[in-house]
């Protein structure tokens, strides 16, 4: 099976799963599933810009993603619309992701959200949650190393590290250099 | 001296409205705008349904209330926002309700009557419609999200009208008719079991539901995930017996709400969700939103409930209190059951996996089917908006168009007899391009 095969397929596997359960609005969540919505927060300057290059690298790499950035109001939306389902990757700074991550700081009123990089980009983590599948976390981080965006995105090799949060596993194949797990 | 009492007691009763007071509920606010429901340590604030929500205030019958409100999705929308910022929507919050007041002496079994004496904006001015993608009447045909900001202008010097514009539709001005599209009681414990069921019933076919959603309800520790109710705190988006959604733009000052009381003591009124304008249908799923100041009067009406049959109404005998809201200068379309061989409307696929005709053969019209009628209703007011004879001051794109047709058109039922093709038209009131051009 092709390579993009495969992620469409788990594109519509992660739609299928979207529809029933806790669905506000399952409509939209077909647009979420059809969509990889990269997702940060508008407060500061410059996170939209790192976010559309982000979704910009991944719609060139595998244009049935449709990636689109999308902002929030705050980091704290960012990781609730993350935990609760709603997006799947978002873009926060490093810091704020290890205080969701061990559920602290403005997020000490949350439950610890098992978030997991993708990628370093400056003072910001790409994000998803640990139950992201592996080969999708693959994908993104080949999307992002192959990319031809500027900023961020250019600064290869600090795209690994270091986080302040484990990296997902999908991630540290595609960086080690390892085959693509056929499953999350 | 008790029979002295008694008689005092008995004529405070009777002069009742002269003792009404004025009573405000307040919400907290950062820069004029309202802070996140779930932040406000007012505590005025609600987004689900229960009876054990805490009262926000109390009141006597025949007593005025100002109700402070957020919007529809608690102000993620400013006047910088762009499609990715409704793209990152948090669809949980929705809708920040202001309440639950506590009417004294009101019963189960009682109505509560809710006059619309004010409905204005919010200090910061700002309103917003967008296109959810998923959501609104033609959702498989609009399928990424847009949005059209509205500044909300001041008093004109005839002292009585206002106007909404939008550097996104030049040209076009909207006049302020305030209504709440969601305002209503709480249910009581019956009703919620009631409404949960058959909800759920629903769902199980694959229909449009939303369930009880713990995530981001407030009051959280009622309704969020750890939350003594949090599998019986219901959404907000259906309209119920409580009334709550039902986005009726007639609902406008000078009308009188009436609403069964369900809970045993207070009635619980809540509101939120306010438009400045909508037109029938609010076909993107979505009217001028805004943050808003809305004044009611509340009175108990003893034990009329059953009149109602538990269900609410609206009513008023004031002369003309629906005349602004009639077109008088308008373009109407019409429309039938008739559309493209092989489009599936999207609440037809609700339909087609429960039904028998589940391979229905491609066909270009259907019979007696309303909403196709509106749809095409909608389809040909959008064509004409686009198109050459386009009576906006340049024709608009079809995302203008379908965002404008939410705020401005009014879909009526025109027939249901002329099988099989019903008719709806879809009015548009052509003042409404009499705005600032570019």
């Amino acid at each position: 099976m092709s390579k993009r095969r495969l992620l469409a397929l788990s594109l519509l596997g992660a739609a299928a799963a979207l529809l029933p359960g806790h669905s506000p609005y399952r409509q939209w969540y077909v647009y979420r599933a059809t969509h990889l919505v990269v997702v940060t927060d508008e407060a500061r300057p410059g996170a939209l810009a790192i976010a559309s290059a982000v979704a910009s690298a991944i719609a060139a790499r595998w244009p049935q993603t449709k990636a689109v950035p999308a902002a929030a109001r705050s980091p704290v939306e960012v990781v609730k619309l993350l935990s609760t389902g709603q997006l799947q990757v978002g873009l926060l700074p490093a810091a704020e992701a290890l205080e969701a991550l061990e559920g602290r700081g403005r997020f000490a009123e949350e439950d610890k959200v098992p978030l997991r990089a993708l990628a370093v980009l400056g003072g910001d983590l790409l994000v998803v949650l640990e139950g992201c599948a592996r080969q999708r976390a693959y994908d993104i981080a080949q999307a992002l190393v192959e990319s031809r965006e500027k900023g961020p995105l250019a600064k290869k090799r600090s795209l690994q590290g270091p986080a302040p949060i484990p990296f997902h596993p999908g991630a540290l194949d595609y960086f080690e250099g390892r085959t693509a797990a056929k499953e999350g | 001296m008790k029979s002295l009492l008694i008689t005092a007691a008995a004529l405070l009763a009777a002069a009742g409205p002269s003792f009404a007071k004025q009573v405000r509920i307040p919400i907290t606010y950062a820069n004029d705008v309202p802070v996140p429901c779930a932040d406000d340590r007012l505590r005025t604030c609600h987004n689900r349904w229960h009876p054990d929500i805490p009262a926000a205030a109390e009141v006597n019958s025949g007593d005025t209330v100002i109700f402070e409100t957020r919007d529809a999705f608690d102000n993620p929308f400013n006047r910088r926002s762009t499609p990715a910022t409704v793209a990152a929507a948090n669809l949980n919050l929705i809708h920040p309700l202001t309440g639950p007041l506590y009417v004294r002496g009101a019963k189960r079994g009682d109505v509560l009557a809710v006059t619309m004496i004010d409905v204005g904006p919010g200090p910061d001015h700002f309103g917003y419609t967008v296109a959810v993608p998923g959501f609104g009447f033609l959702r498989d045909v609009f399928t990424d999200p847009a949005i059209v900001h509205w500044e909300l202008g001041p008093l004109e010097s005839d002292g009585k009208t206002r106007f909404a514009t939008s550097r996104d539709l030049p040209g076009v001005r909207l006049p302020l008719h305030g209504f709440a599209g969601t305002i209503g009681v709480e249910l009581g414990g019956p009703e919620i079991e009631t409404a949960f069921t058959r909800e759920e019933e629903l769902r199980a076919k694959q229909g449009f539901v939303l369930p009880p959603e713990p995530r981001d309800a407030v009051p959280s520790n009622l309704c969020g995930p750890h939350g003594s109710a949090k599998d019986r705190c219901l959404r907000t988006i259906p309209p119920r017996e409580n009334g709550g959604n039902t986005d009726v733009k007639q609902m406008v000052k000078g009308t009188t709400l009436l609403f069964p009381c369900f809970i045993e003591e207070g009635c619980g009124l809540s509101i939120g969700d306010v438009h400045w304008a909508q037109g029938d249908g609010e076909v993107s799923g979505t009217a001028i939103e805004m943050n808003a100041i809305v004044t009611v009067k509340v009175e108990v009406r003893k034990g009329q409930a059953a009149a109602l049959n538990n269900w609410p109404r609206f009513e008023s005998n004031r002369a003309g209190v629906l005349r602004e809201l009639a077109p008088d200068n308008f373009v109407a379309t019409m429309g039938i059951p008739v559309k493209p061989a092989g489009v599936v409307m999207a609440p037809e696929h609700w339909i087609d996996v429960n039904s028998a005709f589940l391979l229905l053969p491609p066909l270009r019209n259907e019979s007696e089917d309303v909403t196709l009628a509106a749809r095409d209703a909608l389809l040909k007011m959008i064509a004409l908006l686009t198109g050459p004879t386009s009576p906006a001051p340049s024709p608009l794109t079809a995302e203008q168009a379908y965002l404008l047709c939410s705020v401005a058109c009014d879909l009526h039922i025109s027939n249901l007899v002329d099988v099989p093709n019903y008719v709806v038209s879809n009015f548009l009131q052509l003042d409404v391009f009499r705005g600032p051009g570019e």
